[in-house]
């Protein structure tokens, strides 16, 4: 189950083939779990038990810590329950039952102790008198198997040997949500027998009713179902990262706008797309930032970011730091292994001029059916100086280098970004998150005394940006001989003037924040002024 | 009807049969050349009791043939895909009738209709066997996360491979720092950190966990290696940090701020040291003590500020007498390698159980040789002092952390030779008077393993037999509070 999980979950990238899959195997959960419980006429008409495990089972799919073979294993556990559950009671069919406890444990781990208790619970309420407590022995041999699999280290834990723990995220803990299936499915299976005497069929108004409720309760346990775990929050992540992953900086910038973000993860998106599209410092200020951090969140030893951060880096031109993300996010990832990073690790790999280890990983990404192409495509560059750098992307990365077998280290934050626009003052991408990084920090002695410096060196654009423009007023406010020197605009001076005269008018006004933001939300003072910074 | 079923049945077998088959070829071309294998097993040194050297040609053609012809045996073995698999059964019985010999293999290759042939070359089989069993950690050659990792053990006379510890067992933490006592598989520890961290200590059957930090050292316990007696350990405890470069060809310095050397005690669980091997001017790591027990091993470095200078960071392997019975070291320490000298620094010093060689890791600077592409194994001849030529085994990539078979005859040593990034273990052969063999890499069943296998072989150990503890009781004991070793 483990490796058709991981077979499938390859064509997730594909637009809406990921949900179609889930979508097919949430289905056949559905199909399989209503001839499971509503095995008789009479008591076809409770829906409600199929349909809340297929909510259930829908709402795992929401965590992306959940592995998709979980869902599989769980399929696979009704699919068993089912075929046996049907069959005619004979010797064959009870050999069977045991043969299938372990090989179902093989197969897909701790689903092998529900399918045993499930089964166990069916014969206990449907079974001949004299077998059903003999089924007892079911769930005491499934207990044994898991057991024994912990005891000889195949297993790591016996939460992992015995409930759905082995498919969550190897070192989190997993939510009460991932119970909820099992538990459904332990529930419905026993009252199964009894729902025909419920029987509410008779009378259309009963009937009517009987239907009602039901839907009223799908309807709540839906509701309440997306309102717990449908992971709103990181849906919005999810898309700017489909997004980033795809090269598309407009549509993060559109899926932006307009928006009051205090998602880190979401600003950090947003600004790497700006600065992709080379407007970082002129637009940033138009969308809510918030400290350094609006640039790249801490530096987290956490895989979950590793994609967004080594992104982050590749674009700065921070090579060495991509790569290392991209590595920690590699060997971390559930499944041990992401085709989107192994394509990042061939390409920190080609500008290095690594071609063995690129090599490597390009052999194994043309075994996979998605990356092949790309990977094939890559073979050129190996052992090609010349034509690695005159390529658009990899030659523009090799400028970012320092000196081959130098001593400069990479630190992140501001003082590896210096690093990186003195070695390449063309790297437009590190210089912009370098001011940004000081405009973000508020620390306007940090950004005069980088400013003259760069200026000294003849680093600045002839244009300023409005935002360096309005930090640089602020900086030379008393010296408004020089501001024209400085670079700043006639338009900016008269904002500034605009600026004041507003702020001086309202400065006793409890509401003087919002007054400012509805004519000055874009700018750096209004930033510098009124938003508060974790320093 | 049945008739034609059997017929069909039996055509079947005949053409599975012819086709794989190996062909007899009669007529052939010279290419003049050595065949490009992977691994590079040409004219290797290899133990008598040793899995099949299977191997793959580089640049297979449609159909290939390799002969192997040694002292009253032969073979032929047929390849579509360029991978030769010898049958077990059948390298053991050559192996057997060839020990001390050597075996000529040939490669044939077929381009259209046309055979050519490669240069034969030799494998040379060695009368002196290699402890059957190889201990490893595999791990990414990671910065600092990781997932899955765990000590695991290669029957070297087969391709079987089993976890001694699996972190798995324990919340998915780090263990690392296997070893063994004089290649005994019963005397054995390794360290485990994070939330059940301690030194797991596995001796007569016992395995004890140890919480090794005290207030009078700086750090638990960290790198190790046996006293012959299996009573003492003794350890590096060090301050270690580690910087990025953002391009070097070494990706990361790792160097140790603050070092000192102790040893412990088995039976008190007492840790002690001496002023020699813990002065606050010097870093002190890497211990390593003599076959006899009588003279501790260690290297020593000048301290400066890190990282900026830790190129300047060199460590001479130095020695100090040790004396078991009062638990005391010499007053004077001996430079066996002068970092000042030779502008170079040591590491990982291990003598051959015989106590006649000593093999150590050098490289440019610091202590952290598996991120120097520069660093060799040197091997100095204690009776002759006088190094011996290892070129043989040594590699232009990282030839690092190494040990020996309990014979004194085979070295195993990690390096990235391969693809500069994953550490595979390599075998070399180590002759009486210290000639060495050229190194050949860890066979496995499928010559492409290595291709997409992405951990890398850490602290490669040879040990003399199965290593048979139980995981789940380590994880067990592992749980508890464990002993608190104490400084004296």
């Amino acid at each position: 189950m483990e490796y058709l999980s991981h077979f499938l979950v390859q064509f997730f990238i594909v637009p809406y083939l990921g949900a179609a899959i889930e979508t097919i195997a949430l289905l056949f959960i559905f199909i399989i779990s209503s001839k499971l419980f509503l095995r008789q006429e009479k008591s076809k008409l409770f829906f409600i038990a199929p349909a809340t495990v297929f909510l259930s089972c829908l709402f795992t799919c929401f965590n992306f810590n959940i592995f998709f073979q979980g869902l599989l294993s769980f399929l696979l556990c009704i699919y068993c329950l089912h075929i046996f559950i049907s069959a005619k009671d004979s010797l064959l069919r009870n050999i069977f039952v045991f043969v299938t406890v372990p090989l179902l444990y093989w197969l897909a781990g701790p689903v092998s102790v529900l399918f045993a208790v499930c089964f166990f619970l069916n014969e206990l309420f449907t079974g001949e008198n004299k077998k059903r407590i003999g089924w007892l022995f079911l769930p005491v041999f499934a207990c044994l198997v898991s057991w024994l699999a912990v005891r000889l280290s195949f297993t790591g834990s016996f939460r992992a040997g015995f409930l759905p723990d082995m498919y969550y995220q190897t070192k989190l803990s997993p939510p009460f949500l991932i119970y909820i299936p099992w538990l459904l499915l332990l529930i419905w299976i026993s009252v199964a027998t009894f729902l025909p005497k419920f029987n509410f069929s008779g009378k259309k108004s009963y009937r009517a009713i009987g239907i009602g409720i039901q839907f009223l309760l799908l309807i709540l346990f839906f509701w309440q179902g997306i309102v717990n775990f449908g992971d709103r929050a990181s849906y919005e992540v999810k898309k700017l990262d489909y997004y980033a992953r795809n090269c598309q900086w407009d549509r993060i910038i559109t899926a932006s706008e307009g928006k009051n973000m205090h998602n880190y993860l979401h600003i950090n998106y947003l600004n790497l797309a700006l600065a992709e599209k080379g407007c970082l410092l002129e637009k940033m200020f138009r969308f809510n930032q918030k400290g350094t951090s609006s640039l790249e969140v801490s530096r987290q030893r956490n895989n979950i970011l590793s994609a967004l951060m080594s992104d982050i880096n590749f674009s700065i031109g921070d090579i060495a730091s991509s790569q290392r993300y991209a590595f920690e996010g590699y060997e971390t990832s559930s499944g041990g292994g992401s085709g989107r990073l192994l394509k990042r690790l061939v390409q920190t790999n080609l500008i290095y001029g690594e071609y063995a280890i690129a090599e490597k990983y390009i052999r194994i990404l043309e075994r996979t059916l998605l990356y092949r192409k790309w990977a094939t495509s890559q073979r050129q560059f190996l052992y090609n100086d010349s034509l690695c750098r005159k390529d658009p992307l990899l030659g523009e990365k090799i400028k970012c280098l320092p000196p081959r077998d130098g001593r400069e280290f990479t630190t992140g934050g501001p003082e590896t970004l210096k690093v990186l626009t003195d070695i390449n003052p063309a790297n437009k991408t590190a210089q912009d998150y370098f001011f940004a990084y000081l405009l973000l920090s508020k620390d306007m002695k940090f950004f005069s005394d980088f400013f003259s410096q760069y200026e000294q060196k003849g680093m600045l654009p002839s244009q300023l940006s409005e935002p360096v423009q309005q930090a640089l007023l602020m900086c030379y406010e008393s010296q408004s001989g020089i501001w024209k020197e400085k670079g700043i605009s006639e338009k900016t001076i008269g904002q500034y003037k605009a600026y004041k005269f507003l702020f001086m008018k309202c400065r006793n006004n409890p509401d003087k924040k919002e007054i400012m933001q509805k004519e000055f939300a874009s700018t750096y003072w209004f930033y510098f002024q009124f938003i508060n910074i974790e320093k | 009807m049945k008739q034609s079923k059997y017929a069909v049945g039996l055509l079947l077998c005949l053409l599975s049969f012819f086709s794989c088959s190996v062909p007899d070829i009669r007529e052939y071309k010279d290419t003049g050349v050595s065949p490009d294998l992977f691994p590079d097993y040409i004219d290797v040194t290899v133990p008598c009791n040793i899995a099949p050297l299977n191997f793959r040609l580089q640049q297979p053609g449609t159909r290939e043939v390799l002969w192997l012809e040694g002292k009253g045996r032969a073979l032929k073995i047929s390849s579509s895909d360029g991978k030769f698999s010898i049958p077990p059964h059948q390298w053991k019985n050559l192996l057997e009738a060839n020990k001390g010999g050597t075996i000529k293999l040939t490669v044939f290759s077929k381009e259209g209709e046309s055979w050519k042939r490669y240069n034969p070359f030799s494998i040379h089989i060695s009368a002196d066997p290699v402890d059957p069993y190889l201990v490893y950690r595999l791990i990414e050659p990671g910065y600092e996360l990781w997932d899955k990792m765990g000590i695991y053990q290669r029957d070297l006379e087969n391709y079987d491979e089993s976890a001694v510890y699996e972190n798995k067992m324990t919340g998915y933490n780090c263990v690392n720092c296997h070893s063994f006592c004089m290649q005994n598989p019963g005397e054995m520890m390794f360290h485990m950190r994070g939330q059940d961290g301690g030194t797991m200590l596995v001796k007569n059957g016992e395995t004890e966990k140890l919480n090794t930090k005290t207030d009078s050292t700086i750090s638990a316990l960290v790198y190790p290696c046996w006293h012959p007696s299996g009573r003492f350990i003794a350890f590096s405890v060090n301050k270690i940090e580690q910087v990025f470069y953002l391009n070097n060809r070494n990706r990361i310095e790792v160097f140790d701020s603050e070092s000192d050397v102790v040893v412990y005690d088995t039976d008190e669980h007492e840790i002690f040291t001496s002023p020699l091997l813990s002065d606050k001017k010097m870093l002190e790591t890497f211990p390593g003590f003599s076959p006899d027990g009588k003279t501790l091993y260690f290297c020593s470095a000048k301290t400066f500020p890190v990282p900026v200078k830790s190129d300047s960071v060199k460590y001479s392997l130095c020695s100090v007498p040790f004396f078991p019975g009062t638990r005391t070291f010499g007053e004077k320490v001996d430079t066996v390698f002068n970092a000042e000298v030779t502008g170079k620094s040591a590491s990982f010093p291990r003598i051959s159980p015989d106590g006649r060689f000593l093999l150590f890791t050098v490289c440019g600077y610091g202590s952290f040789p598996i991120w120097h592409k520069e660093a060799d194994l040197y091997m100095l001849d204690l009776k002759t002092k006088k190094y011996i030529d290892m070129s043989k085994v040594n590699s232009p990539d990282v030839d690092s952390y190494h040990s020996w078979s309990s014979n004194s005859r085979w070295i195993v040593f990690s390096s990235r030779r391969t693809d500069g990034l994953y550490t595979r273990p390599y075998i070399a052969h180590i002759g009486e008077n210290g000639e060495a063999g050229k190194a050949f890499m860890l066979p496995q069943k499928d010559p492409s393993f290595y291709d997409a296998f992405m951990k890398s072989y850490n602290i490669p150990e040879l040990v003399k037999g199965e290593v048979k503890t139980d995981p789940y009781c380590i994880a067990g004991r592992a749980k508890s509070p464990g002993v608190s070793v104490k400084f004296r």
